[in-house]
């Protein structure tokens, strides 16, 4: 198998589904963001969101804690550092796959034998 | 190869940064700033011209005039804190809470370039440079409220070089310009239309006897009454777009 498609089969497949890679993207965006801010921004619903955000904060990649703006509580997230590696590689897996393979250079002897 | 995912991930950083502008609270806070004592130093100015001034109300005028400094000045060190605890009460349970991205390293690009084959520059997606630079919501103190401040400075030096009349006049041609130009790739950028009003009332002000100390504060009323409609119409919209729902709150929890 080419080199180039064997990365896209090790592709993180936590960070690979869609809604949790939009996730990663805004919160990559926004230094930080809250539930609602997410839920409005990604088109999910609270159920949807809710579990997406429970498995990246299983694989430790999002942080979620509780905090106060003035009197308003706020579920808050964040990417944490491994998320943000994480998310790194897998745009450099990506980027390499995507990436178009330089077409062979014609040597002179290939350039004589037509 | 279409580059949808490039303006995907492009966007969640502008979008981020642009949600701060929302509201239009920012603009509202500092042209709230700029415009009373604008309209403070117009009124002194008349009651100069018709031997009204006494020096009760100087020294009203220069603690009322002065205070606005000092805000002027808390307010560009703490504009996140300060607008955060009028968003928090306002925005936040609206539409939810994201702090825009911290000040940008200068190397960091948000798109990573590659060549295809036939040197067509070919805009690619990158999720690890992904924090947009030059997108920052200090550039709207860099780009607009410092360009303001500029020309209040060079207003006061026209002014007093006995040029005031004509000069007040171009400069705010040149202000309106400037603030099309230095935001326009920003994420809170100015329409050509919505900055004409700057270069307008500066031409019409040239048709108007104003007093001479009204000269002065003539580019802080006109650039602190812009701003504050620019906030105005953003936070009509923004209100009328969400209204604040029990769902939202809800959520929020």
């Amino acid at each position: 198998m080419n080199a180039q498609l064997q990365e896209l089969s090790q592709l993180d497949r936590l960070i690979h589904e869609p809604a949790r890679l939009m996730i990663m993207m805004i919160l990559k965006g926004a230094a930080e963001a809250d539930f609602l801010y997410l839920q409005r921004e990604g088109e999910f619903t609270q159920g949807n969101l809710s579990s997406h955000l429970s498995k990246l904060e299983e694989a430790g990649y999002v942080e979620i804690e509780k905090k106060f703006k003035g009197k308003s509580p706020l579920t808050v997230c964040h990417l944490t550092p491994k998320g943000d590696a994480a998310l790194s590689a897998y745009s450099q897996a990506i980027i390499r796959a995507l990436q178009p393979t330089p077409s062979p250079k014609k040597t002179p002897a290939a350039a004589h034998n037509r | 190869m279409t580059n949808h995912s490039a303006g995907q991930i492009k966007s969640a950083g502008r979008r981020a940064a642009a949600y701060w502008f929302i509201d239009g609270l920012p603009e509202i806070a500092f042209g709230l700033v700029f415009l009373i004592p604008g309209i403070l130093g117009i009124v002194m100015g008349v009651l100069k011209e018709s031997h009204k001034q006494t020096a009760w109300n100087t020294t009203l005028f220069l603690i009322i005039f002065n205070g606005f400094w000092i805000l002027f000045f808390i307010l560009c060190v703490a504009d996140r804190r300060v607008l955060d605890f009028f968003k928090s009460r306002l925005t936040y349970p609206r539409t939810g809470y994201a702090r825009p991205p911290v000040n940008p390293a200068p190397d960091q690009d948000s798109l990573v370039d590659l060549w295809t084959p036939d040197k067509r520059r070919l805009e690619i997606l990158t999720l690890s440079t992904a924090r947009p630079p030059d997108q920052n919501v200090s550039a709207f103190k860099a780009r607009t409220v410092f360009t303001f401040l500029t020309a209040f400075i060079i207003a006061q030096v026209l002014v007093q070089a006995g040029i005031g009349r004509w000069g007040i006049a171009i400069l705010m041609i040149v202000l309106a310009v400037a603030i099309y130009t230095l935001n326009r790739r920003e994420v809170r950028s100015y329409s050509l239309w919505s900055v004409s009003p700057i270069a307008l009332a500066g031409i019409l002000s040239v048709t108007v006897a104003f007093p001479h100390l009204s000269q002065i504060f003539l580019p802080w009323i006109v650039g602190g009454a812009w701003l504050v409609v620019q906030g105005g119409w953003s936070l009509v919209r923004y209100l009328r777009s969400y209204p604040r729902s029990k769902s939202s709150e809800q959520t929020r929890s």
